[in-house]
């Protein structure tokens, strides 16, 4: 692993913590929070070192990431929306947008497709992995919102 | 009919005050970035503890509609209309465990509506969020390659979009315009500090701290609500994601403009 992807993982770790705090995260959230953000965005350097493309990588860490924090939110007793998006933050193309939008204003119409295309994927990839762990959490849920009613 | 009052215990009686209750508590769920699956659901329960025969509840982002039935077959039904959101999760839990604790004790109306009030006077320290922001736009600058220069120049930069979010927050401008004027400032702020010679990348300056003001609560909201079946509520959201983005997008590209490009 080069030195930048390590100050990658630290940096995620920290920035996390931001986002945490930002949206008023307290107590042990903050370090859980910023550990699952860690472990999202280091999964998602070694799927790219298996040399999986752009959609796989971002993806496989999506779903790790949002499955740990539908485990978290549950295990702290805390609504998941905040822990969610703190701990999938790195995934997100912050770069892609920005590079996208700076290639319209310098007028570069060939990498401005090429790169908004990859931003929408990176978007769609981190979406699709949301929605298989939040359909499995919707289905759990009404199990068991069926089980006690049942009784 | 009147029931007879136990000391200390709530007697189960739907009024306008106890709608106004549960509506009351949707409401600050939903401003502060609850999914709508939740503000549904937390109205019917909070109804219901107060006894309730049956609570029909909608909700899409911008309003709350209730209708509550008590055991007489006498309805009351109120609506809300909600003008943007501002996420605060830590209201959130505090707001939903004082609704699970409505619904666990019947709490007496009085005693619950001053709960609320509590909660609602309780405002999220500046000091957390002004924190949380700078560590944000610090460590995500180094996240995209920018050296110590830059990301010391990101702690400006964000102390900037911070301010300008708190002073927009309080004269009360609507989210699109804030967003615009915040990205403007930041673009301003970013190129400026490079031309300076304070910074060295304007791209990893500004990757940094664009993701503060990237909608990507908005965005998990919609996809969630999208998938619990809350069609509406969620292209709403999804749109509005969007528009953000965009809106993103046009403050930087015009501070580009206006600052003579990049180096």
């Amino acid at each position: 692993m080069t030195e930048q992807e390590w100050i990658q993982i630290i940096a995620s770790f920290a920035g996390a913590v931001g986002f945490a705090l930002l949206f008023g995260l307290h107590g042990w959230q903050l370090p859980v929070t910023a550990l699952g953000s860690g472990l999202t965005w280091g999964l998602c350097i070694l799927g790219q070192h298996l040399g999986w493309n752009v959609f796989c990588s971002v993806f496989a860490a999506s779903l790790f990431g949002s499955l740990y924090s539908v485990c978290m939110s549950r295990l702290l007793k805390v609504p998941k929306t905040g822990m969610f998006i703190s701990v999938l933050i790195a995934l997100i193309p912050g770069n892609g947008l920005y590079q996208t939008m700076r290639y319209v204003v310098d007028g570069k119409s060939d990498a401005f497709i090429a790169c908004g295309l990859e931003t929408l994927i990176t978007s769609f990839a981190i979406a699709s992995g949301m929605v298989v762990v939040l359909v499995i959490d919707t289905a759990v849920r009404r199990a068991r919102t069926a089980r006690i009613s049942g009784k | 009919m009147v029931a007879e009052r136990e000391p200390g215990k709530c007697v189960p009686e739907i009024t306008d005050d106890t709608v106004r209750l549960a509506l009351d508590i949707g409401e600050q769920i939903l401003v502060c970035g609850g999914e709508i699956g939740r503000v549904e659901d937390t109205i019917t329960r909070v109804c219901n503890a107060y006894g309730a025969a049956r609570t029909d509840v909608f909700a899409i982002i911008s309003l709350i509609i209730v209708t509550v039935t008590d055991a007489d077959g006498k309805s009351f039904t109120l609506s809300r209309r909600i003008f943007g959101i501002r996420k605060n999760m830590r209201r959130l839990e505090q707001i939903n465990a004082l609704s699970r604790r409505i619904c666990a004790e019947s709490l007496p109306i009085g005693q619950a509506q001053q709960l609320l009030k509590g909660i609602m006077d309780e405002r999220q320290k500046v000091v957390w969020r002004v924190t949380g922001s700078l560590l944000v736009g610090f460590f995500f600058t180094a996240f995209f390659g920018g050296n110590l220069r830059d990301c010391l120049t990101a702690i400006v930069v964000s102390g900037v979009i911070v301010g300008t979010q708190i002073l927009i927050d309080r004269l009360a401008f609507n989210h699109i315009f804030s967003q615009l004027v915040c990205s403007f400032f930041a673009g301003t702020v970013a190129i400026l500090s490079v031309k300076a010679g304070l910074g060295s990348s304007v791209d990893a300056i500004m990757s940094g701290c664009i993701m503060l003001l990237i909608p990507g609560l908005s965005m998990t909201n919609a996809v969630e609500n999208l998938i619990v079946g809350d069609t509406l509520s969620g292209l709403l959201g999804f749109f509005e994601a969007i528009l953000i983005a965009l809106v993103l997008a046009a403050g930087f590209a015009i501070s580009m403009f206006i600052t003579g490009g990049l180096l």
